[in-house]
């Protein structure tokens, strides 16, 4: 790959995704950082968590997505009864053609390449972890047999913030494989009544794929490829210590509110994110816009309030903001 | 030529001009600093009399100066990185890390593709800017102070020999300059001539012998020596004369220059008098001003009295108007009382001043065949008042030497303060005989809180106490944080129900 063609790889990856957001885009209204988020969890071989109250457009802006993307898609519907064979899916006993007993494997719903994972906090912690070795290593094991998945594999969950009835809030572990947690806004008037025009009237919108698996992984192969200065790499390192309590040079609301920073994974958030946002934005390098742009969605889930911050009832959002303010961006 | 070398050309540039930049702003600050110490220079033995001190400052203000000097032409003569440059082009073009993160590639050994296009896209970049808009030469903001503080120092070198202090060796000098020339120096002078040429002549030995030991010293304090002791056997030569004898400059010109203030003090007097004649206006007088008036010193009844008095009133007369001419010429102050201490009648002044108002007097009451004392100290002018009665017999005195004694108590200490009036009133206290005796009780009349005050004051206090305590007790109360909100919900539910 000479320059021409790096260029020209460059400019194709814009083009298609702006293509795949304008898709989005006819039928999602509004909310364009959840979109851009959730194409770049795809992009960057990460998944995503929607958070966002009810009737908000979490689960059709996957749907939305699936339906823009040549990719094999699921659902899964947490409930509190699903088990985590429902999930994986199992060895079943089968009649052969000689009329002998055989163990068949019959692939549950994560065997997809986009898997929704609806209202994900209202399935046990058990049913939940069945999905920790196919966001992690993208494979699920059964038995003594190691299925591996299909590229790509994102998994993009829903969940809702305020119904806390009869919800299992996800573990820490859980949470962390999330690459990014997404912010669903309730959409402003504007917003609600392009919506009301586009979801009330006879002809509803319409969309086209646009990408297929091939042209995804691709994509991912460029973002991955993308070099990053050292001192931007630094800024991200910064950044995500400064999350952490026990550091030395943490700002104060670290101090007060956060029981545990973020981990490595947070680190590879913000860079990985930081490379998409960076091609999104016309450019082959990574700057410390780009990081700070990935740091909310990577490190809002990644940190852990302690009971003072739980009964203030803060938003880490805020923490991050703080934290940005705080670490200086490095000039050279 | 490659693009990494394209980049680096292009920041080299931009290097020039920022370097440019820095070393004009440094240079600027620098200059900033020589002004602001000549302005300093300046002021420095017009607002400060003694002459060490402005030497040793002077000394201080070169050192600071110099090591200034050598901050700012280090901070100027400091290399700027290429990658300071990049990063700066970046913060000024808005290139959001283009020329930094490209700059930093170009360093790099490591080749792909894509680092060669952000290579190829950042020396593009560099290539479209101007280095002359990016970064113009610009007169720093120091350079404007520089100049400003120049100006300011050329104006206080004509103007400091006016506004000089009289004491300041440099000022002096040039006042006195000035001072020959002008049409008032030529008036009589109204001091001794002897003492003022042997006290300018003094002064102008000890500046011109900075040091004891500089060639043709000798000679000088010899006839320093000399000069003194033409000066007469007072106090003030001797010690001139001791202190040119051990050699003691520094010794010698402060006694000098006290000789100096001393001399502008007598014109002052209305007398006209001089200030040697003052000293030796009446040995006697003063010794019984001292006597009377010395530190700590109580002035009894018998002091007022006889021949004593008549010279006492002469000496508050002189000691007033030596005071009202000394406040009217602006000498009096600490220093001068402190340096006639002991020897001149000016110092009366302080204890008659402070006599007056509050000079105490003991009337004594012949109540019948009871007696009563009545003391009263302190006065005026919001001091510490202490009243006392004292009632011996079975009887209290009679009203009309109450009467007496309060109407002399009220004479002695003037009006009643405007605080006592209001925080006490007349009221009668009634109290058994301690010695037995016919009478069943004594009562007097003093300054006190009634008890209507008393409970007043009593009353006012109790709801801010009651208050105090219930906030601290709500203060030091430490409820959860979690359960704040839950708690003061269900107080504003009781409230809003009880409403």
């Amino acid at each position: 790959m000479n320059d021409a063609t790096a260029d020209v790889q460059i400019d194709s990856f814009q083009k298609k995704f702006r293509s795949v957001r304008a898709e989005i885009a006819r039928v999602i209204v509004g909310n364009e950082e959840v979109i851009e988020g959730v194409i770049t969890c795809l992009l960057a071989r990460g998944h995503g968590l929607i958070e966002g109250v009810p009737g908000t457009g979490k689960t059709k802006l996957i749907q939305t997505l699936a339906d823009v993307l040549h990719l094999k898609f699921s659902r899964i519907q947490f409930t509190p009864d699903l088990m985590p064979g429902d999930i994986v899916g199992g060895n079943v006993l089968r009649e052969g053609e000689r009329g002998e007993k055989v163990l068949e494997f019959q692939p549950g719903p994560v065997f997809a390449n986009l898997i929704l994972a609806d209202e994900i906090n209202r399935a046990t912690p058990k049913t939940q972890s069945a999905l920790l070795e196919t966001m992690q290593e993208n494979s699920v094991t059964i038995g003594k047999i190691t299925h591996a998945l299909e590229q790509p594999v994102c998994v993009l969950a829903t969940q809702n913030p305020i119904e806390l009835e009869g919800t299992y809030p996800l573990p820490e572990a859980q949470l962390d494989r999330f690459f990014y947690k997404l912010k669903m806004e309730f959409p402003t008037a504007a917003a609600l009544d392009e919506i009301l025009n586009r979801t009330t009237e006879l002809n509803e919108p319409t969309i086209e794929r646009v990408l297929g698996r091939g042209e995804i992984l691709e994509m991912r192969a460029i973002a991955r490829g993308m070099p990053v200065a050292k001192p931007v790499k630094d800024y991200a390192i910064r950044l995500t210590l400064a999350t952490h309590p026990e550091n030395a040079p943490c700002h104060e609301m670290v101090k007060k509110y956060v029981r545990y920073g973020s981990s490595p994974r947070g680190a590879q958030a913000l860079l990985l994110g930081g490379k998409v946002h960076a091609l999104m934005q016309n450019r082959v390098y990574v700057a410390g816009e780009d990081i700070r742009a990935a740091a909310f969605p990577a490190l809002r889930h990644r940190m852990l309030l302690n009971y003072e911050g739980e009964a203030e009832q803060l938003d880490v959002d805020a923490i991050i903001a703080a934290i940005i303010e705080s670490v200086p961006e490095p000039r050279t | 030529m490659k693009n990494r070398d394209v980049l680096i050309f292009a920041l080299t540039t931009f290097a020039r001009r920022l370097r440019l930049n820095a070393v004009l702003c440094e240079f600027a600050w620098m200059a900033c600093a020589i002004s602001g110490a000549l302005v300093l220079y300046q002021i420095l033995p017009a607002a400060i009399a003694a002459p060490a001190v402005v030497g040793a400052l002077e000394t201080l203000l070169a050192l600071l100066l110099i090591g200034v000097i050598g901050f700012f032409a280090m901070r100027g003569l400091r290399p700027i990185t290429l990658e300071q440059v990049a990063a700066t082009a970046d913060g000024h073009a808005e290139l959001k890390d283009e020329l930094k993160s490209g700059y930093w590639f170009a360093r790099q050994s490591k080749v792909s593709p894509l680092i060669e296009l952000q290579i190829q896209r950042a020396a593009l970049t560099a290539q479209r800017i101007n280095p002359r808009e990016l970064f113009p030469i610009t007169i720093p903001r120091g350079a404007f102070a520089a100049v400003g503080m120049a100006f300011a120092a050329g104006l206080l070198s004509w103007f400091v020999p006016y506004l000089g202090h009289p004491q300041s060796p440099r000022a002096e000098s040039s006042a006195t300059g000035i001072a020959t020339t002008s049409s008032e120096a030529r008036k009589p002078q109204p001091m001794s001539n002897r003492l003022a040429a042997a006290n300018q002549e003094s002064v102008d030995a000890a500046e011109r012998t900075p040091m004891a030991d500089a060639p043709g010293a000798d000679e000088a304090w010899i006839k320093l020596e000399t000069a003194i002791h033409a000066l007469g056997q007072d106090e003030g030569p001797k010690g001139m004369a001791a202190a040119i004898k051990d050699r003691d400059a520094a010794r010698a010109v402060q006694l000098l220059e006290e000789f100096g203030r001393r001399r502008e003090f007598a014109p002052a007097q209305s007398s006209g008098r001089t200030f040697a004649d003052s000293v030796r206006a009446s040995p006697g007088l003063l010794a019984r001003l001292q006597e009377l008036f010395g530190p700590g010193g109580n002035v009894p009844q018998s002091a007022l009295e006889g021949e004593t008095g008549d010279e006492l009133a002469h000496a508050l007369d002189l000691a007033q108007k030596l005071d009202d001419d000394m406040r009217a010429s602006g000498a009096n102050n600490p220093d001068s009382h402190k340096l006639e201490e002991g020897t001149n009648p000016l110092q009366a002044a302080i204890p008659l001043e402070r006599f007056g108002p509050r000079e105490a007097r003991r009337s004594q009451g012949q109540g019948g065949e009871f007696e009563g004392t009545t003391d009263v100290e302190g006065g005026a002018m919001g001091r510490r008042v202490t009243q006392s009665n004292i009632g011996a017999g079975g009887k209290p005195s009679t009203n009309e030497a109450n009467t007496i004694n309060q109407f002399e108590a009220e004479q002695v200490l003037g009006a009643r303060t405007e605080r006592l009036s209001v925080q006490l009133k007349k009221v009668k206290i009634e109290g058994s005989n301690p010695r037995g005796g016919d009478a069943q009780g004594i009562a007097d009349e003093a300054y006190a809180a009634t008890r209507e005050q008393q409970a007043q004051f009593a009353y006012h206090n109790a709801p801010q106490h009651a208050r105090y305590v219930s906030e601290s007790a709500m203060n030091a109360e430490r409820i959860p944080l979690a359960y704040r909100g839950a708690v003061k919900d269900y107080f504003l539910d009781l409230n809003r129900n009880e409403k």
